[in-house]
């Protein structure tokens, strides 16, 4: 009997303690909203929707070459705000080309004067285990945020990196709610 | 009983942390596909007959002396450049490297029987008499620096006599390369190289049946 009174106690203690955790990882507003049955559309959309980087037009990359800068615009056309959280990439074609790389990503401000927010700088080859990374900006409903990708080839490059050829799907991932 | 209780707290510590660990936010991604990336390259070739060609990555032969004694010298040959990479370079270092084989059976007359082991010995007496780096744009003068066509003189563009002798010597070509300037800097992107070699007349008996390998080394730099 003693048993089973610990054994109940044990059990309502873990089931509580669980429900307590799992109440605290909760997104608040808009997830919540879902579960009362309102749809909310979550959508982003990129642009340009051509490739960013074209080495026909851009040129080719050579130790100390002129870094080449793309901007990209990550535009809310869902309903809830949005705040930028991941980069990943899939390279095909010469891959050990992406060690020779360095990518940096800015968060450009949405006004004259405000600063750029660094969100990512290393090589392009470490997206491809996709990196997490922390968007300034709240995007809200209709607006945009641009994204400024910048590539170049370090002048410490060598020759292993000549004649390579490859192409990159740079993938952008934006979380709800934008809480940070 | 203890073992009731820890099996239920593993449990549910176990379930509490998978709960914690699948729980995400909800979250789009969008993909920018088929960025392209290309590095260029800078592809040196040589021709030991023509600036017309024909081009490959090494020629060979082109200064021989068979049966060499001291005093005896090179015909004055020429080697041509160009860069059929997609990147210009801006400079071209000459250098070079080489070995000594001994002969077999050894010659009496030969006092150095180990030579092959100490190359520099017999580098120091294989003397540069002509070496002229030139195009319808530059003509240097790679013994004095001095560039006949633009009257500038550069250290970069003379091998140094490092040893004062007056004489410039193929050790002294390997121990301070030459910085030309590339083929690219020139209006037709092809420029020679004109060399001869002459076998010091002071060379001693170290060197009687020894066969000075020679490896000239041109590299393209940015």
């Amino acid at each position: 009997m003693e048993h089973k009174q610990i054994f109940t106690s044990a059990l309502t203690i873990m089931l509580v303690l669980s429900i307590v955790m799992f109440m605290a990882n909760q997104p608040s507003a808009s997830a919540c909203t879902v579960s009362l049955g309102k749809k909310i559309k979550f959508d982003m959309e990129l642009s340009p929707k051509v490739p960013l980087f074209n080495s026909t037009k851009d040129g080719q990359f050579y130790p100390g070459s002129p870094k080449i800068t793309k901007n990209l615009e990550v535009k809310n056309v869902g309903d809830d705000p949005f705040r930028i959280c991941r980069f990943n990439a899939a390279f095909h074609g010469n891959t050990h080309l992406a060690d020779g790389l360095q990518m940096e990503i800015l968060e450009l401000g949405k006004g004259r004067g405000e600063k750029p927010n660094l969100l990512y700088n290393g090589t392009l080859s470490s997206l491809a285990e996709g990196v997490e990374v922390d968007g300034k900006s709240a995007v809200p409903q209709g607006k945009s945020v641009t994204l400024q990708f910048t590539v170049w080839m370090p002048e410490t490059a060598g020759n292993e990196y000549q004649g390579l050829t490859m192409t990159a799907d740079i993938a952008v991932t934006v979380r709800f709610p934008p809480a940070k | 009983m203890r073992k009731i209780l820890t099996a239920i707290f593993v449990i549910g510590l176990v379930a509490t942390m998978a709960g914690a660990g699948i729980y995400a936010y909800f979250s789009d991604t969008e993909t920018s596909t088929g960025n392209t990336f290309t590095a260029g390259t800078l592809d040196l070739k040589l021709s030991g007959i023509s600036s017309n060609g024909p081009w490959s990555d090494g020629v060979t032969g082109t200064w021989t002396l068979a049966n060499m004694m001291p005093g005896d010298e090179t015909p004055t040959a020429s080697v041509y450049f160009k860069n059929f990479g997609s990147v210009a370079s801006s400079t071209m270092e000459i250098t070079c490297n080489y070995t000594v084989t001994e002969e077999t059976p050894r010659a009496g007359s030969d006092t150095d029987p180990n030579t092959d082991q100490h190359p520099d010995d017999m580098a120091e007496h294989m003397i540069i008499t002509t070496m002229i780096y030139r195009n319808d744009h530059v003509d240097i003068n790679c013994s004095t620096g001095y560039d006949s066509y633009s009257k500038q003189t550069k250290d970069e563009w003379k091998v140094n006599d490092a040893n004062g002798d007056g004489k410039i010597s193929l050790y002294e070509l390997k121990l301070d390369p030459l910085v030309l300037p590339s083929p690219d800097t020139q209006p037709d992107k092809v420029a020679q190289l004109d060399m001869s070699i002459k076998f010091d007349e002071n060379a001693g008996n170290d060197f009687q049946g020894d066969t000075f390998n020679l490896t000239m080394i041109f590299t393209l730099k940015q």
